[in-house]
């Protein structure tokens, strides 16, 4: 009975002007979607390989220590073509650094080029998916009920075998039936995109991924079409009912997600970040201050009179200094300045990080606040779980910052075990034989030729850069599809347990429903 | 005969379910956004002249050498808005940071904190959002089956076998739509207003409340607009199924598709040179203009301020300066014209509009980001002129102007009260009038052909 009645709804829905413009507007829209999606992608690819290549570059062609410090660039994650979640917020580059903690990526987003794109929001597949099947849902399921008792067939129906139940669940099988093909379609002109994109490719993984979110997507569209019904159940017109069911798609869609948004921001707030810097940079003048005292200290540990000069240095930001031509003495006062900065300059950063950690901890508190709130709408519980699945959620970004972290651990562990800060090769090319004493330069008469000749001025671009083969590389951790499915499973518990309750609730009503 | 429909019209929506529940909601949206926003603004107002406390000491600290004043670099972040309750027009997200100092603006950037980038993103609840989201759908509720509706129920032919014009059965269904929103529109304000001015946050002043009659005169045009096009939705079908299908069409592509995917045409339609080609370019010239410079313009002896190599460094190091002000210069302005192209091609969209009406009327967001960055290179040139008087009366300067570095220019400290410090000139009200009118022309138009449209229709519309 159940089949009969199912059957008979999804051949008139199949015929009905709703279903022709729902499927015109997916066919319109989706495609449209993962186009810019993909666009977007492509850029970001673009953008990754150009800068992993410089990274590369600017790493193999430095010849001393000092200025040895990775740039770790991230790899545009492919499902951030279907959720782009919070990827689109935040950069693509970190450069390690000893004297500080990264803290958020810099370098390329979407809107790099311009800033004042930025103004513009953007919308990937799955908000997209979000907006019309839930849409399309409601527009289908607001009816079943009240135009059956309007159009007077519901009195026709129950007088014969059939039960309340089995009306019930025939009506919601016919629209499973209606909309599944149009969720379908969605999720296939999506795939068929990608695929015939040559310049993309999905690993198993993701494939996984994609079959995981179509899972939640049906869940999601039950829960719309049970939300229709049960209103449908609870109000005689369908005037009423779907007045009902737009108010609400308005309110879970759209004013929910800002809702969450705004109150998390004047609930949990968060300092200006300019203010936090400017704690830090006093940490900054702090250290400098160390810094100059030590080097006097130093200047009379060792007599008092050391030259420190050099013919040619070049020095820049975290300690890089590279120099050649000057006296042993100085290289011995650089060497034991470096002995003393790398400890200090570590510590100072530890101190820096608490200041930014706090900072950051304040955002994610704001950021939990915000997800909480929209557990209210299942829509952003949606939202969240395809965030989930594609990579791009908070959770995954915190993940990888750790892992960046760790990788700036294991960098100073490298430079540590191999006592690389205190070697020469720290700042110079030159070895401690090439070059001259304070007596031996003394002893020189003093003309331009002759401080050449002394100081062994050699060009440092005839040395060999360093061989950094043996320095580790950051490698991106890879989610497993069971991993991401755990993940998930809390969110999608909840999905499930809104759609049965939504279901008992429809149950319930229709069971006293007034069919007259 | 007209008045008699109308106030039929508006009893009948007063005393509909759909008038009561969004009337609930629009209530409940207001009183979250309001108490949000007055609990945010203080914090936000707190943080800034925190901010503001920091730089005038680092100014101070800096006093002490009156080159140090004119050649450190100085940030100007765009303040907190007064009226961010009626719009807060994306300031957060547009550019808020203008970095200068007394011999050129360097650059703009979007403070990467003013929005928590661990979020989603979304706008905030103000007014404006509320009219532009919320309540064009609700517009669109009441009108989708103002014709097809009355059709279905079999009461259109009853209306006009009176004597009532078609025109005046138009009329007064727009009317009492428009009436009707817009009436939520003023209590949802109100309420909004009262919890404002008990919590104490903004002062209501007269331009304040000249910004609300304007705001909502604005938003009872942009109502108009969304009660147009439901009447035409409904007067060119016979089913209001089918009218509100296209009536949510509509909303979709102006309030979520078009809006949305506005980056993307911006990079097709109206493409500029990355910014990696443009910091290359630099690059290149800054190279050029090093290999060329006379031997010595890197030399630099710091107690000596009359050393001669200084004047070269200092010649060498403006015409640094001069190249890559060039060079964004030309890239800003391309900035400038993608963006508002782009911005152009959204005006397809009536919410966008509407936004753009509100933020020129408000004096806020682009218009307002446009306003500092022209006014700030006024002020660095009276900046570079007030420096360059006090450095001419000291003997013990060369006058040898070097934007980067105090070497070669007076040394003598300053009293903080005595440097000039930018303040932003917020626009008059002529100024933003004439900047929302291009908006509004378009906005007008739309009605207009919209309205006729859907008169056309309905003459035509089979009664039976």
């Amino acid at each position: 009975m159940i089949w009969l009645i199912a059957k008979k709804d999804f051949l008139l829905n199949l015929l009905s002007v709703r279903f022709i413009i729902g499927f015109v507007l997916c066919l319109v829209i989706i495609p449209f979607t993962i186009i810019v999606s993909v666009d977007d992608y492509l850029a970001k690819q673009n953008s990754y390989e150009i800068e992993s290549k410089q990274a590369a570059d600017e790493l193999s062609g430095h010849r001393v220590w000092s200025a040895v410090r990775p740039t770790v660039v991230t790899k545009p994650e492919p499902l951030s073509i279907f959720s782009s979640g919070i990827s689109a917020n935040l950069g693509n580059r970190v450069k390690i650094a000893f004297d500080t903690y990264p803290l958020f990526p810099t370098g390329h987003t979407v809107t790099q080029d311009n800033p004042l794109l930025n103004a513009f929001f953007s919308i990937d597949f799955s908000r997209v998916v979000a907006i019309l099947i839930s849409l399309i849902a409601l527009v289908f399921a607001y009816d079943t009920i009240t135009r059956e008792r309007e159009d007077g067939t519901m009195k026709l129906s129950l007088t014969g075998q059939v039960s309340r139940i089995s009306f019930l669940f025939g009506k919601l099988l016919g629209l499973i039936l209606t909309l599944l093909p149009i969720l379908l379609f969605c999720y296939l002109l999506a795939c068929l995109i990608i695929i015939l994109n040559p310049a993309i490719s999905f690993s198993a993984t993701d494939w996984g991924s994609i079959a995981l979110m179509f899972l939640i997507s049906m869940f999601y569209m039950l829960i719309f079409i049970l939300l229709g019904m049960l209103i449908s159940s609870l109000v005689k017109r369908s005037s009423s009912s779907i007045i009902l069911s737009l108010l609400c798609w308005i309110w879970f869609l759209f004013l929910m997600p800002n809702i969450s948004t705004y109150l998390s921001q004047s609930i949990a707030k968060t300092p200006l970040y300019d203010n936090v810097q400017v704690a830090i940079s006093e940490y900054e003048k702090e250290f400098y201050e160390k810094d100059e005292e030590r080097q006097k200290q130093l200047n009379d540990e060792m007599g008092g009179d050391v030259w420190v000069v050099y013919w040619n240095a070049n020095m820049g930001r975290d300690g890089f200094l590279e120099f050649s031509g000057t006296l042993k003495e100085a290289v011995e006062h650089a060497r034991q300045m470096q002995v003393w900065k790398w400890p200090t300059a570590l510590d100072y950063a530890d101190k820096k990080w608490v200041l930014q950690r706090d900072y950051l901890d304040k955002m994610l508190s704001q950021q939990r606040l915000q997800q909480t709130i929209a557990f209210f709408s299942p829509s952003e519980i949606f939202r969240q779980t395809t965030e989930i699945l594609c990579h791009t959620s908070v959770d995954d970004f915190q993940k990888y910052m750790e892992s960046v972290r760790n990788y700036r651990e294991t960098v100073i562990r490298y430079f540590a075990d191999n006592k690389l800060y205190e070697s020469l090769r720290y700042f110079t090319v030159q070895t401690w034989d090439q070059f001259p004493s304070q007596k031996e330069f003394d002893r020189s008469s003093g003309s331009i030729e002759d401080l050449f000749t002394v100081l062994r001025k050699i060009p440092a671009d005839q040395y060999e850069p360093l061989n950094l083969d043996n320095l580790p590389r950051f490698e991106a951790r890879q989610a497993t599809i069971f991993s991401m499915f755990a993940d998930a499973l809390g969110r999608m518990a909840v999905m499930i347990g809104l759609g049965i309750l939504l279901l008992l609730g429809t149950i319930l009503s229709f069971m006293r429903y007034d069919v007259r | 005969m007209i008045k008699t429909l109308y106030i039929h019209e508006i009893q009948k929506y007063l005393y509909s379910l759909r008038f009561k529940v969004s009337f609930a909601i629009m209530l409940l949206v207001f009183v979250v956004g309001t108490i949000s926003f007055v609990s945010s603004t203080k914090d936000v107002q707190s943080n800034y002249a925190k901010y503001r406390q920091l730089e005038q000491e680092t100014l101070a600290k800096q006093a002490s050498n009156i080159s140090d004043v004119a050649t450190s670099r100085r940030n100007y972040i765009i303040a907190p808005r007064n009226n961010t309750v009626v719009a807060d027009c994306k300031e957060s997200l547009l550019p808020n940071r203008i970095s200068y100092n007394a011999y050129n603006v360097h650059s703009f950037d979007v403070r990467h904190d003013s929005v928590n980038p661990l979020l989603t993103r979304s706008e905030n609840l103000s007014w404006g959002f509320i009219v532009s989201m919320f309540l064009s759908f609700i517009t669109l509720l009441f009108a989708f089956d103002a014709v097809s509706g009355e059709k279905e129920d079999r009461t259109l032919a009853l209306v006009f076998s009176n004597s009532v014009s078609r025109a005046a059965f138009l009329g007064s269904k727009l009317l009492s739509i428009i009436t009707v929103v817009g009436l939520m529109t003023i209590i949802g304000i109100i309420l909004s207003l009262l919890i404002i001015a008990i919590s104490g946050s903004v002062v209501i002043d007269t331009s304040f409340m000249l910004e609300i009659i304007g705001f909502l005169a604005i938003s009872l045009l942009f109502i108009t607009v969304f009660s147009v096009f439901g009447l035409f939705s409904s007067v060119v079908t016979r089913y209001s199924n089918v009218s509100l299908l296209i009536s949510l069409c509509f909303w979709l592509f102006a309030a979520v598709i078009i809006p949305n995917t506005s980056v993307f045409w911006a990079k097709k339609l109206f493409p500029i040179p990355t910014g990696r080609s443009i910091e290359q370019a630099i690059s290149q010239e800054k190279e050029d203009i090093n290999k060329n410079a006379p031997e010595g313009s890197w030399a630099s002896m710091w107690n000596d301020p009359f050393y001669p190599k200084h004047e070269l460094r200092a010649n060498n190091q403006t015409n640094l300066m001069n190249a890559e002000k060039r060079h964004r210069n030309a890239y800003y302005q391309q900035m400038f014209r993608q963006f508002e192209n782009t911005r152009s091609f959204t005006l397809l969209s009536p919410i966008a509009q509407f936004d753009y009406i509100n933020e020129a009327f408000l004096g806020g967001g682009y218009l307002r980001f446009r306003k500092n960055w022209s006014d700030l290179h006024m002020f660095q040139e009276q900046f570079l002129q007030w420096f360059k008087d006090i450095d001419a009366k000291d003997d013990e300067s060369p006058h040898w102007y070097n934007p980067y570095e105090s070497l070669s220019t007076s040394r003598k400290p300053v009293s903080v009260e005595q440097i000039p410090q930018y303040q932003e000139q917020i626009a008059p009200f002529a100024d933003r009038f004439l900047f929302m009118s291009g908006y509004l022309i378009v906005m007008l138009i739309t009605i207009a052909v919209l309205f006729i449209a859907c008169f056309y229709f309905f003459v035509r519309y089979d009664m039976r």
